[in-house]
């Protein structure tokens, strides 16, 4: 049976495949991002490796309440700050898709209640769109020409 | 396709592979343009199309493998008569543009659609759509965005999920829907949840294909010489001999031994690295062969007679700065060709390497810079008062058409002439570390310089304290430091600017940058980071010291936040981020330039 890490977030829960989970850290030292939206907490060193660290309660739209949690992801190169961690459970009952955040991917009854299971890719999709800047150079200088 | 025959461990060798013979045929094919009877070249062009084959046909592409041995017969017949006819060599390039289409479909996924072979998966394609549900409420547009989610990925959606979650219902509903799914199918799955939603499709492209082929150095790999490894392999022994002899003499406390051990520690880790680097390391000609190609293609198309000369294609460099030098040198040659030279000349492309940098100068031997006529457009444009400057020395100028949206064309042509191109080189050889000079003139035509770094991996940077946090700032970025008190800052509006005695120098603070106040610090006198050109000043509350540091360049997410170069991770853990002053700075256009008064 499908298993599935359950977070909590406010009064939320959420799951993450547990193939989608690289590790779980308590109260790392979280180290400063210049520039950085205050969605992002700061970044960790994970064995060498700089991995951001988002404000989970941010991300779903929520007052930002940081828990002491963190979640580092499989693959995808970033981490949640969730409040608390409440171990492994399995999904029972999954119905595909969630209502109000487009990264869940379904939603399913744990042993707390109704969860939303976590899409990591399309979690990354909502990141881009939250940070995309306007970053490109070209296309800046035309539209300062243009406006001359 | 057979996939048994398909093996993915052996799929990026065949992409490296293969991409290596296909600029090894840009190559000869140049060469064969000029000399026709070359043997040489055609035995080595027949080569490299018969391993394309070969490779080809033992992964299972068999579309790529039926182009080489239609090319492979063709010249196999010109081999036998000896001599490539001049009218052979265009249906050869146009042969290569078949090969290097169909290898960036298969580095991209989908070679069957591209093979006429009918079957496996169509390619994905963006929809821009356009739904409506009459009298639909919010669970009914929750349930068709979702799936439209399933169907594939939203690139864009007017109103955002979030929105019509929250209430907002739209009339219509617009996407960006990327997916390998007919509209047909699109609507059909949709109306699965409800009759009456309507789906109407406004436009349709083509996904971007998953590699560039036509410049650049493709697939992120180098080919690594088992010299090296062995080399490497060694090195990391010896240090594991290292480690044990630096335990022992922990142990038994002999500071002697201790400090020989790091010493020889510290001397065996400058080899390693050293070693490593220079894994990095790939031919200029990775960039430089499809020049040759772009020169004949601009040629046809304004009816110039140009040849491009390469010198020193063997010069190594780092992969990322042969990377980030691809479009600079395209872009160098397009405006020699559009701009320079009249009707017929020569473009020279020389590289060399002096100790721990390769100096690149792009020389073209046309008519050279009108400056009379630069200053008077320099003058219409605002860039210059009337009557100032008259005479300009080589970095002047180089400075005036660098300016953004300046252009030392006429005419404004498809490919250039449009003032943005020699900003955007400038700023990329900046950000590699390296310069851009323009040489005065030797006979006639214009002669640019680029002096570039080996390697981008190790930079020596200042640690600045800001708003009580540290960053780093890349050293190349420094003109120098000073320590003024903090009274000498003059206010004008919301603008500083300091009195350096000769000028006037607008500064910043990092710290306001940084969403902290100015004057959070207790100092009385602040530190400015006067950046390369003299452009402006960059306060800070303290500098803590120069380092060397290892840059690990930023991956998703961290890279679509402005102003961030790297991070590097200091002795003690912590992470440390650099960020690119430039970044921080107004539009260049407003900062004035070293020497102008405010």
């Amino acid at each position: 049976m499908a298993r599935a890490l359950l977070l909590a977030s406010g009064r939320a829960l959420f799951g993450l495949d547990i193939k989608e989970v690289r590790e779980v850290l308590k109260a790392p030292p979280l180290h400063y991002v210049p520039l950085a939206p205050a969605l992002v907490l700061g970044a960790i060193n994970i064995h060498d490796a700089v991995v951001p660290v988002f404000d989970f309660s941010q991300l779903r739209g929520a007052q930002s309440e940081v828990g002491e949690h963190i979640v580092v992801l499989q693959g995808a190169c970033m981490a949640l700050a969730v409040n608390a961690v409440h171990g492994l459970c399995s999904r029972t009952i999954a119905m595909p898709g969630g209502i109000m955040h487009p990264w869940v991917r379904e939603t399913f009854i744990s042993v707390r209640g109704l969860a939303g299971l976590i899409d990591p890719v399309a979690l990354q999709q909502t990141l881009e769109q939250r940070l995309s800047t306007t970053r490109s150079l070209p296309a800046e200088r035309v539209s300062e020409w243009i406006a001359r | 396709m057979d996939r048994s025959v398909n093996q993915p461990e052996y799929f990026h060798t065949f992409l490296a592979e293969t991409q290596e013979h296909l600029l090894t045929m840009q190559r000869w094919l140049s060469v064969m343009s000029n000399h026709p009877e070359d043997q040489e070249a055609l035995l080595c062009l027949f080569r490299s199309l018969h391993s394309i084959k070969g490779m080809a046909a033992s992964m299972g592409f068999k579309g790529l493998a039926k182009v080489a041995h239609g090319m492979e017969d063709g010249l196999d017949r010109l081999r036998r008569s000896g001599k490539l006819p001049a009218e052979a060599v265009e249906p050869l390039y146009q042969g290569l543009e078949l090969l290097e289409a169909r290898l960036a479909d298969i580095a991209s996924g989908n070679p069957e659609s591209q093979e006429g072979a009918g079957v496996g998966d169509p390619k994905e394609r963006v929809h821009t759509l356009r739904i409506s549900i009459p009298g639909g409420d919010v669970a009914l547009w929750m349930l068709v965005v979702n799936e439209l989610m399933r169907l594939g990925t939203l690139r864009s959606c007017e109103p955002a999920p979030e929105k019509i979650a929250e209430g907002t219902l739209p009339a219509v509903l617009e996407v960006d829907l990327l997916c390998r799914f007919e509209i047909e199918e699109i609507e059909q799955r949709c109306q699965r949840i409800c009759d009456s939603v309507a789906v109407e499709l406004t436009s349709r492209a083509d996904a971007e294909p998953g590699l560039a082929m036509q410049h650049g150095v493709g697939q992120p790999t180098v080919r690594v010489s088992t010299n090296l490894l062995d080399r490497c392999v060694g090195l990391s022994g010896e240090l594991l001999t290292v480690r044990h002899r630096l335990q022992a003499s922990l142990k038994q406390g002999n500071q002697e031994e201790i400090e020989g051990s790091c010493l020889q520690l510290d001397r065996l880790l400058a080899d390693l690295r050293h070693q490593v680097l220079d894994a990095r390391m790939v031919p200029l000609e990775a960039v430089t062969a499809s020049l040759p190609r772009l020169v004949k293609d601009l040629c046809r198309n304004t009816g110039k007679a140009i040849r491009l000369n390469l010198v020193g294609n063997e010069v190594r460099l780092d992969r990322a700065i042969l990377e980030a030098m691809s479009e600079p040198l395209v872009h160098m040659v397009r405006n020699a060709v559009d701009h320079g030279i009249e009707e017929q000349g020569t473009i020279t492309i020389a590289a060399r390497r002096d100790r721990d940098r390769v100096t690149l100068d792009v020389i073209d031997d046309g008519r050279g810079f009108d400056v009379e006529w630069l200053l008077e457009r320099a003058r219409q444009d605002g860039f210059l008062e009337a009557g100032e400057n008259t005479h300009l020395s080589g970095s002047e100028l180089l400075q005036l058409i660098c300016r953004p949206g300046f252009s030392t064309a006429r005419r404004i042509t498809e490919t250039s002439g449009r003032g943005i191109g020699m900003d955007v080189v400038r700023h990329t050889i900046d950000k590699l570390g390296g310069t851009l000079q323009l040489l005065p003139g030797q006979g006639q035509g214009a002669c640019f310089r680029f002096i570039l770094p080996l390697t981008v991996s190790i930079v020596p940077v200042l640690l600045v304290e800001a708003g009580g946090q540290t960053v780093a700032l890349p050293l190349m970025w420094i003109e120098q430091t000073l320590d003024v008190p903090r009274q000498q800052l003059r206010c004008f509006d919301d603008s500083h600017t300091i009195d350096l005695g000769n000028r006037q120098l607008p500064v910043v603070f990092l710290s306001r940058h940084l969403g902290h106040s100015p004057f959070s610090g207790n100092g009385s006198s602040t530190i400015i980071c006067e950046l390369r050109g003299g452009h402006a000043g960059l306060v800070v509350d303290a500098v803590i010291g120069q380092r060397e540091v290892f840059v690990k360049p930023l991956d998703f997410p961290l890279n679509r936040i402005q102003g961030l170069s790297g991070a590097t991770i200091l002795g003690d853990g912590r992470v440390v981020f650099l960020i690119d002053p430039c970044s921080l700075l107004p539009s260049p256009s407003l900062i004035p330039s070293k020497g102008e008064a405010l």
